[in-house]
């Protein structure tokens, strides 16, 4: 196939698949650009949509078309302040391929419009990597693939058929390559590009400040945080615990974790056997992965600090895979000082009711179990209510939540209880992270959702150390129980009992959810979490161990595929030859069988002369018979069509 | 590969517009060169593949005429050159003379700086001089005193050599046969076409009347599509038959060269394009075979007294396939 470039002719339908193809490269990004920009886009995109719609229309003139593209870099400019990073990036490679539209002329033009399209599309993955990305991704790359060849084929031959076989057949040819390629290109240790630092800024998640309202609004998000498989058996929801930070300073109204925690062995003695599991974890931008309650194992990516918090070197910004194993159950060691300290440190300004009546129950029940009880108690028979949308409290928000409103979430029992038992002079602090999540039962995994975030409180006890009580289920025990989704959905489903009547209807739907949730969580664990590691643990499996043997092999097996592509292509082409020539064989036997013999090296225009000469009555039908000869054998192009028609000629042929 | 010239093969109007240029060439031609129609049509293939053509033939049977007649209709700048045994390279390619106006060695370009240029009894020159007329056709350019001088475009020779009474001439070697991509004979006019040719005017007369039927551009483009008639695989194994038959065979002493392969192609396609076709067939290999091989050839010792038209003919028994 090779011809000239001269020799590509561009045409009305070709710009307009072009166009449709970049509108839909173009699409996703709408979500994230700015609107001056995606106006600014769409603006030339239509400007060059109305100039092929008017054939007397002229493109820009060049001097109109600089001063478009000096306005464009001024407007970018003041947008981010900058041409470099990801999202001026983008914005700058999106505004420059809407412009070179209006200067889209020869076919060379073309092409470099649609290989800065490729390049637009994959710019997705800088934001999300998701399965339906992927697939979109897949889209946009096939519509422009069909220009690319539109372009490549002559005029004659366009048609909107021609154009998708011959992509589709290039796309499965690519599926071997693609594959050889996922499997033995070497992995780079972290992403292939670089993120830059914007990357999930704003990505919402426990943070290790908290203030009252702040969990609540995370418990609208249906988000996934992380996912879990377990080793061999599911953990029991009230054990399901996921540890973030761990918080103690407070000033009565917010929470942090305060100065590093100080030098001291970790100590702990397990009790009871450990839970294997994998945590896949969506990225966070923190610098900490979530742990069940408490950590036994410590994933390699990441250090143990003394409140078991397991802390990583860099913000989480990809998908990250790890393996552990918890003990659900445990006593940890002593306390030192500093911590004793830290751990009863009381503001002395603010929520002077609570800290009151904290002192109070410390006179009169005096051992700290008899006070953490009758604390628990005090949650679940006052008036206290669990709810998404508590009202906004002022300077003193333990006591107006304790005394007034009663209305809260966890991270308001969780605070209103610490503060309590350090007034009673019991070590207390505040432990945020996740609890309980959504068991898949198609993949078999829990799904731990931002909704799922939680706050509980951790007390210091003489003989068992940390212990972890949660006033929240004190409160709501079903929080606890079953998990935030049941907890709110139930509600919800009452209100539109209507939609959700049928049983049948409600199960379908959530077999649906979990299928695709299914789905989702293998491409992260088989696509995206496809690492360094990965690679070379099933590599390994097959002997492969260095670099250097992955390459070879995967250069010795992209030209297999390819010669074994080549090769059928030739046995398909030899074979069509070989039924031609049978064919016309046959043809030549039957004239031969009344004497006219055809020399070997005779030509079928010859011959078919000959015959003439000898049969003329035969004339039309051997003259057919010839053409078609040689349209198949000695033209450049010709169909199955020609060869049935052949055939069947030849058959019908009678002497 | 200019636009106009590719997109011939795909748009069926220019192909039949530059054929029925080239019709009217040959219409005209056989106006004035009687019942030689194949001679005529194998002399413009030769020239539409850019090759340049011997004519080895008795006097008198129209070699110049034939000459003459294509720089008309071709509408190309004529020149003839008479070899003679005492003549030099300069005469042929130039000389520089010092010009003393402007004191300096002036090129005064020779009789082969011409379009289509007649070199009248090659084989009566020294091989000085043949040599000095075969390198300007391969190399399509002139080079004297270091200075290199481009030939006109299009450039087309045609030789002529005389078969018998060959005392004191130097026939071409093999090896510039080879150069020639075609080789003719005339051959006497048939009893009809000879009286037509008595009973009729003078032919110089004739030619002076004649119109152009192409120009020199249209010349060049018409060869610039020859390349881009289809050959089919089937062919090339067809040919390359032709040519391990030649090299094996008990026939001939030497087998045919790769240049003489490609020479082949050439010409056949050019026979095509003449026939209307975008795509080459058996016929048109067959077509050009004689003319092509019939210089390249020597019969081996077994066949010395066959004539040589016979020796060649062999090639045309190869099966097709």
């Amino acid at each position: 196939m090779k011809r000239d470039l001269a020799h590509i002719t561009t045409s009305r339908t070709t710009t307009l698949w072009l166009l449709a193809a970049l509108l839909l490269a173009f699409a996703p990004h709408t979500l994230r650009l700015p609107l001056t920009i995606s106006a600014l886009c769409l603006l030339f995109g239509l400007w060059r949509f109305s100039i092929e719609r008017r054939p007397a229309a002229k493109l820009p003139r060049r001097i109109v078309r600089t001063m478009i593209l000096c306005a464009t870099l001024v407007i970018v400019y003041l947008h981010y302040g900058t041409l470099l990073g990801r999202e001026a990036g983008i914005a700058l490679l999106a505004t420059m391929l809407a412009l070179k539209l209006l200067e889209m002329r020869t076919v060379r033009d073309y092409i470099v419009v649609i290989l800065l399209g490729y390049f637009l599309a994959v710019t997705l993955v800088l934001y999300s990597q998701t399965l339906p990305i992927a697939a979109y991704m897949i889209l946009v790359a096939f519509m422009l693939t069909a220009t690319l060849i539109d372009l490549n084929l002559q005029q004659e031959k366009r048609s909107v058929q021609t154009r998708l076989q011959v992509t589709g057949k290039l796309f499965v040819q690519a599926v071997p390559i693609m594959l050889i390629l996922f499997f033995l290109f070497p992995r780079i240790p972290g992403p292939l590009w670089s993120l830059p630092d914007d990357a999930h800024s704003g990505t919402t998640g426990i943070s290790d400040e908290m203030s009252m309202g702040s969990i609540s609004n995370l418990s609208q998000s249906n988000r996934i945080a992380f996912r879990v498989a377990f080793d061999e058996q599911i953990i029991d929801n009230t054990l399901s615990y996921w540890r973030g930070p761990v918080l103690w300073q407070t000033d009565g109204k917010n929470w942090r974790a305060g100065p590093a925690a100080t030098s001291g062995a970790l100590s702990y003695r397990p009790k009871g056997e450990p839970v294997h599991y994998t945590v896949t974890l969506e990225p966070h931008n923190r610098k900490w992965l979530y742990g069940l309650d408490i950590p036994a194992t410590v994933p390699p990516q990441a250090t143990i600090n003394r409140d078991f918090q397991l802390i990583t070197q860099s913000k989480v910004k990809e998908l990250t895979r790890y393996e552990m194993s918890s003990y659900s159950e445990y006593e940890t060691g002593p306390l030192t000082s500093d911590e004793r300290q830290r751990a009863l440190q009381l503001p002395t300004s603010r929520n002077s009711r609570a800290v009151a009546l904290g002192q109070q129950w410390q006179q009169r029940l005096q051992e700290p179990e008899k006070i953490i009880s009758h604390a628990l108690q005090y949650f679940n028979q006052q008036p206290f209510v669990y709810t998404l949308k508590p009202p906004r409290l002022g300077d003193n928000p333990v006591d107006e939540f304790l005394f007034n409103t009663q209305q809260g979430f966890c991270e308001h029992y969780a605070a209103s209880f610490t503060i309590l038992m350090r007034a009673a002079g019991i070590p207390a602090r505040i432990v945020t992270g996740y609890q309980g999540g959504d068991f898949n039962p198609i993949g078999n995994y829990l799904i731990v959702r931002q909704r799922d975030a939680h706050a509980w409180t951790e007390v210091w006890l003489a003989r068992q150390g940390w212990v972890r009580v949660d006033p929240t289920a004190a409160v709501a025990p079903e929080r606890i129980e079953q998990g935030a989704e049941t907890l709110f959905s139930e509600r919800f489903n009452r209100q539109s009992t209507l939609q959700f009547d049928s049983m049948f209807l409600t199960t379908g739907w959530l077999r649906l959810r979990y299928g695709w949730d299914t789905l989702n969580n293998s491409w992260n664990q088989w696509v995206i979490g496809y690492d360094t590691l990965k690679q070379s643990q099933l590599l390994s499996r097959f002997g492969i161990d260095s670099i250097k043997q992955m390459a070879i092999i995967m250069v010795i097996a992209i030209i297999s595929v390819l010669t074994i592509l080549q090769l059928l292509a030739m046995r398909r082409s030899r074979k069509k030859q070989d039924l031609i020539s049978s064919t016309y064989q046959h043809f030549c036997q039957k004239f031969a069988a009344i004497g006219i013999q055809r020399q070997p090296h005779e030509g079928p225009i010859d011959f078919s002369q000959r015959i003439i000469a000898a049969r003329p009555d035969l004339a039309p039908q051997v003259l057919q018979i010839s053409d078609l000869y040689i349209a198949l054998k000695y033209r450049p192009r010709h169909t199955q069509q020609q060869i049935k028609q052949l055939q069947q000629q030849v058959r019908r042929l009678k002497l | 590969m200019s636009q106009t010239a590719s997109s011939l093969l795909t748009t069926p109007a220019h192909t039949s517009q530059h054929n029925t240029l080239l019709r009217q060439t040959l219409a005209s031609m056989n106006q004035i060169i009687l019942g030689k129609e194949q001679t005529l049509r194998l002399a413009l293939t030769c020239l539409l593949a850019r090759g340049h053509l011997l004519i080895e033939d008795q006097p008198g049977v129209g070699k110049t005429t034939l000459s003459h007649l294509l720089a008309r209709v071709l509408n190309l700048d004529f020149q003839r050159i008479q070899f003679t045994s005492d003549m030099l390279p300069a005469d042929i390619l130039g000389v520089s003379v010092y010009d003393q106006n402007s004191a300096s060695f002036k090129f005064h370009p020779g009789p082969v700086f011409s379009q289509l240029v007649l070199a009248d009894e090659v084989n009566r020159a020294t091989p000085k001089a043949q040599s000095a007329l075969l390198e300007a056709m391969e190399e399509y350019q002139v080079t004297t005193e270091g200075e290199t001088h481009p030939l006109p475009s299009p450039f087309f020779v045609i030789a002529t050599q005389n078969p018998s009474n060959q005392i004191g001439t130097f026939p071409l070697p093999e090896s510039q046969l080879d150069r020639f991509l075609m080789r003719l004979e005339i051959g006497y006019p048939n009893q009809a076409d000879e009286k037509a040719l008595l009973k009729g005017r003078d032919r110089r007369e004739l030619l002076k009347e004649m119109e152009a039927t192409l120009t020199p551009a249209q010349l060049l483009e018409i060869q610039s599509v020859v390349p881009q008639i289809h050959v089919s695989d089937a062919l090339i194994d067809y040919l390359q038959k032709i040519l391990s038959f030649s090299r094996h065979s008990s026939c001939y002493r030497n087998g045919l060269s790769p240049r003489a392969g490609i020479a082949i192609l050439r010409c056949a396609q050019a026979w095509a394009l003449l026939d209307d076709r975008d795509h080459l067939l058996p016929e048109d290999i067959q077509a050009i075979l004689p003319a092509t091989t019939h210089h390249r050839l020597q019969p081996s010792v077994a066949l010395a007294e066959q004539g040589q038209d016979e020796v060649v003919s062999h090639l045309l028994t190869v099966p097709l396939d």
